[in-house]
């Protein structure tokens, strides 16, 4: 066979189709199914109408929300400043922000568990609280990134026109720089709302014994039971392509890989 | 030139991607049994002399030996000191005794759960220690291989184990049967303890931590834990949730009393599972955690006030506490216990028909059976051996050694432990009596040799089927899941109110997209 | 004023962000069990970290496993996005369809999914190491194609035209020509690749062999055992991998830093 660029692709796709594509099947396949072998819709409605795994959804939304609205909070801030600064640094301090990531995230929660340990007394006593702290302080250099991002390759000259235009500066930042920079924390909100929803390991380190979606999956996945695993997956799959679906097609996002790099 | 460099750049970074890709699966063959190495067909001639015994273990279930000068547990009847490894010493007293070489590869489990998983999996073992539910279990699959006669012969000296066995477990694995067969025709003993309250005498009395209730008491908010497994947490809170009946003077002169109370401890009715759900969920907004090993750790930092133990770990929490000063205590609440074993099977998987490979797992039963390695596995692990000894003083010498009371001791206590050592409940002047310090009625002696009336009121945890486990299984998951109705309404609006808001302006986003891009 | 008060949030935050860590790094360098009294200077907790087989095996494996995965996932990524960006336009939309699929999805849901598929369905044992080392070659390849497209995107078409026109086989222009111009994003694919391997829990903790631990799978498990001596070890090892990681992004950002701060000259110089 003669060699060409597109037969390139052709070991990719395989791959693609192996371990992405046939995965998700598999997941299609034990989700509608029981022990037999059999259809079955029973992990689907079991899911809907029992009160414990709607109040894990319930939960799981919960943490994710305040601990996206936190992050967002305290990110935006961050990030607007930095942008705006003028500082001679900027980069470096950038830097500052985001280097925790690459650390490894049990490593921190760890840290930060002795910290809360010494400053609630008895750690467990918040379990609520403990979770949105550890969220936050794992993923906020996720909604950081992004945001600045957006927000540095501004053009400087709308601002300058909204003032000049009679625009103070508080009425410049919500009528020009905020709408403008969605983009950035809707990047920020994807790359935070769902691991919060799933990382069942930040709560387990942090004395919160309540499941969410994440560790549904894990304790499935420890009794055997990967009917019910692969149905939970589906759901939050399903969750996923619903948002990207409303968020989606943003050009120029800066995704979790421009978020690393 | 700038060619040059580029063409260097890409073939170092093509070896370098070569090197890894050789390096990895070199490092994976070693790791993976079954695939032999170069070294291993280098050993092939020696190997066929040799007999190879797959063991696995509980972690940290063994001595590992390398134990200080000043460890050394000075008996009546010789001094006791691990220096090598139990399996080495194992290997060495094989080839001593029979003159043939074994060689025992030796790895662990964390729960019983994954020894099973690992074996569905297709692992292959010779001999495992699984607990006595997953016996059962691999009992009703047929999966083991029946120990030999020659292993119940009381007249082979080598035959440690049936000449040690205390004969109270024994009672226990002849009269226990799986599809009509007992435990004790597939299953040696090992370890065995019961489960209990490990708690700290400044915070809780003894009252209080003399029923599975505390667990759920309020007034003990976030200070107690709980075990992260179903089985355990069950067993508890069957305990909590019958604790009037199971506690009733008629219940426990019912002349069928262990029967029943086996029956009741092991009920798993859908409404029996209900209410522990219920019970459970109240635990799970009480507890410090839900835990396996953290406990210990916790109990000893003060951290919390009563941690649900097994009695063997109690001993080691206990010891632990006692090198910093910090007295902690156990109890076994008065309503029932769960009495467990961890015992040696041989599977068919591994042992197949193979003669001599039997023989040398039932030695390393044997072996681990002869009273002064049983010391060694107690005084390593803290929990407590399954071997009484018989005619052989060791083990109760050892008991003497560890909980015997100083002259000076001012307070003491007759601890009677006639129940295992001889068998016998109704003697009234036992030989295997210890004089042990006041406080030790509820403490490490109390640990690792409950009292009579605790094993009076122990029961079993038999193993539960399929559909019973499914159901239990599902149980514990609800325990752990956040119950939607107890989600309170201002909740309810703000949730409502941001996901109203947050879908308003996505969509409104979208559609002016939509319309920009038409 | 109002500076004052930004430069004040700023320090706030990474206050947040570091303390936990630095006061481990100091807490690291103690005899201390718990965080509170610090008792006595020591370099146990190093002496520890670097001479339990068990913990140097866990660090070792962790590095080879994310080498390993990162090479074969860059190889893969690589290719892939050459072979898509010359394929007709479905073959490399279906491509990219599916190469977002990782990407936005949970960690938990491809570690599980890729367990039930390998393990479940095809029985592959775990202790193959195929089952780990396929998720993380799973987790990372589409970071590097998704870094290597862009390059390609941008590169200059008819350069590989001229070296065909010139006469090289397509084999050769694609390595001589082709593949030069687009190492900086196989570079930071494949650095991108050990990253995100470095850092996964999820996808090892359902593939993993029971006898393999990653940094986060032991780190994890550490947390839930009662042994104080490993709990401090790995303060140490967090302090270890914190400073490796300033040491990084030092070399890495002082070329950036020179350039910035001349820039910066140039712009305070400007404004007066």
């Amino acid at each position: 066979m003669r060699f060409s660029r597109k037969s390139l692709g052709i070991p990719y796709a395989v791959f693609l189709v192996i371990f992405v594509a046939a995965p998700l099947l598999v997941l299609f396949y034990y989700a509608f199914t029981n022990g037999q072998g059999q259809f079955t819709l029973r992990n689907f409605t079991h899911f809907f109408t029992d009160p414990n795994t709607l109040g894990t959804l319930y939960y799981s939304f919960t943490i994710a929300l305040v601990t996206t609205l936190v992050c967002l909070l305290l990110a935006y801030p961050v990030a607007y400043f930095l942008a705006t600064s003028g500082l001679r640094s900027q980069s470096v301090i950038l830097m500052l922000f985001v280097m925790p990531m690459w650390i490894n995230f049990s490593l921190r929660i760890t840290a930060l568990k002795e910290i809360l340990n010494l400053l609630e007394g008895n750690l467990a006593m918040h379990p609520f609280l403990n979770a949105v702290v550890g969220m936050t302080y794992d993923f906020m250099p996720f909604m950081i990134l992004p945001i600045y991002t957006t927000i540095s390759r501004l053009d400087g000259a709308l601002c300058e026109a909204a003032m000049d235009l009679g625009a103070d500066s508080l009425q410049t930042f919500l009528r020009v720089t905020l709408p403008l920079s969605v983009p950035g924390i809707l990047s920020g909100v994807s790359m935070v709302f769902l691991p919060a929803m799933t990382n069942y390991v930040v709560l387990d380190m942090l004395y919160n014994s309540t499941y969410i979606m994440g560790s549904l999956i894990g304790s499935y996945f420890a009794a055997y039971n990967w009917h019910g695993g692969s149905m939970i997956s589906l759901i939050l799959l399903a969750m996923i392509c619903i948002f990207t679906l409303l968020t989606g097609g943003e050009e120029d996002e800066p995704g979790r890989g421009g978020a690393l790099l | 030139m700038r060619n040059i460099y580029h063409k260097k750049t890409i073939l170092s970074a093509a070896l370098a991607v070569l090197l890894l890709l050789l390096f990895v699966p070199g490092n994976i063959q070693d790791k993976v049994p079954g695939i032999p190495g170069s070294a291993d067909l280098c050993l092939q001639a020696q190997a066929e002399e040799t007999i190879t015994l797959r063991v696995c273990n509980w972690e940290e279930y063994i001595d590992l030996g390398d134990w200080d000068e000043e460890e050394t547990i000075e008996l009546p009847s010789g001094d006791i000191i691990g220096e090598n490894s139990m399996v080495d010493d194992f290997e060495e007293w094989y080839y001593e005794t029979y003159g043939k070489r074994v060689k025992v590869e030796y790895s662990t489990f964390g729960t019983n759960e994954d020894l099973y998983n690992m074996l569905t999996l297709g692992d292959v073992y010779d001999l495992v220690c699984p607990s006595e539910y997953l016996i059962m279990k691999l009992m009703a699959e047929e999966a083991l291989v029946p120990l030999s006669e020659d292993f119940f012969d009381t007249g082979d000296e080598n035959n440690y184990f049936i000449r040690g066995e205390a004969p109270f477990i024994r009672e226990i694995f002849e009269n226990s049967e799986i599809n009509g067969e007992p435990w004790s025709r597939y299953a040696a003993g090992y370890m065995w303890g019961v489960t209990g309250l490990v708690y700290n005498p400044e915070l809780v009395t003894e009252e209080q931590v003399s029923t599975w209730k505390i667990l759920a008491d309020p007034s003990y908010a976030r200070r107690v834990t709980i075990k992260d497994n179903v089985r355990d947490s069950y067993f508890a809170a069957v305990g909590a949730v019958k604790s009037d009946l199971l506690s009733s003077e008629e219940f426990k002169n019912d002349p069928d009393y262990r029967k029943k109370l086996e029956k009741e401890m092991n009920d798993t009715s859908p409404e029996m599972i209900a209410r522990v759900e219920d019970w459970l969920k109240d635990v799970k907004d009480n507890v410090f955690s839900f835990e396996t090993d953290s406990g210990k750790a916790d109990m000893i930092t003060g951290k919390v006030a009563v941690n649900f133990q097994w009695s063997g770990d109690a001993v080691y929490t206990l010891d632990q506490a006692d090198e910093d000063d910090y007295t902690l205590c156990f109890a076994v609440p008065k309503e029932s216990t769960d009495i467990y074993f961890d015992g040696w099977v041989m599977l068919k998987s591994g042992i197949g028909r193979d003669p001599e490979k039997q023989h040398a797992a039932e030695a390393f039963i044997n072996f681990l059976s002869r009273p002064d390695n049983a010391i060694r596995n107690m005084y390593y692990i803290g929990y407590t051996s399954v071997i009484s000894g018989g005619d052989d003083p060791r083990m109760f010498e050892y008991a003497q050694y560890c909980y015997e009371a100083e002259d000076d001791e001012e307070e003491t206590v007759d601890y009677d432990l006639a129940y295992f050592f001889s068998g016998d409940r109704d003697q009234t002047d036992s030989e295997f009596v210890i004089e042990a310090a006041a406080d030790q009625m509820n403490r490490q002696l109390f640990s690792q040799y409950p009292p009579a009336d605790v094993i009076a009121r122990s029961s079993i945890m038999t193993y539960f089927n399929d559909e019973q486990n499914a159901r239990i299984n599902q149980m514990w998951i609800n325990v752990r899941c956040y119950d939607i109705r107890r989600v309170p309404w201002w909740s309810w609006t703000l949730i409502i109110g941001a996901v109203v808001i947050l879908g308003w302006f996505l969509i409104k986003r979208w559609l002016s997209r939509r319309a920009l891009s038409h | 004023m109002w500076k004052i008060c930004r430069r004040l949030f700023l320090i706030l935050v990474l206050l947040f962000l570091y303390l936990p860590i630095l006061i481990l790094a100091v807490y690291s360098f103690t005899e201390s069990t718990n965080i509170g009294a610090i008792r006595g200077f020591s370099m146990k907790n190093y002496v520890t970290l670097f001479t339990t087989p068990e913990l140097t095996g866990m660090i070792a494996g962790t590095v080879t496993l994310a080498l390993g995965a990162a090479a074969i996932a860059t190889v893969l990524g690589t290719i892939g996005a050459i072979g898509a960006f010359y394929s007709r336009k479905r073959a490399s939309g279906f491509i990219t369809t599916l190469n977002q699929i990782p990407v936005i999805n949970a960690d938990v849901v491809t570690g599980f999914s890729i367990c039930v598929l390998l393990v479940v369905a095809l029985h592959i044992s775990k202790d193959s190491y195929i089952p780990l080392v396929a998720g993380h070659v799973t987790l990372c390849a589409p970071f590097v194609f998704l870094s290597v497209m862009p390059r390609i995107q941008q590169m200059d078409p008819s350069i590989y035209e001229a070296a065909l026109d010139l006469g090289a086989t397509p084999f050769k222009a694609l390595t001589e020509v082709l593949i030069p111009q687009i190492i900086p994003g196989i570079v930071s694919g494949f650095a991108l690749a050990v990253t995100l391997s470095l850092d996964d829990y999820f996808i090892a903790t359902y593939t993993k062999p029971a006898t393999f631990d990653t940094i986060s799978t032991y780190v994890v498990n550490a947390t839930k055992g009662a042994q104080t001596t490993i709990k401090t070890a790995l303060w140490a090892l967090s302090t270890v991998i914190f400073l490796i990681v300033v040491l990084i992004v030092l070399v890495t950002n002082i070329r950036s830093l020179h350039r910035e701060n001349r820039e910066g000259g140039r712009r305070a110089e400007h404004l007066s």
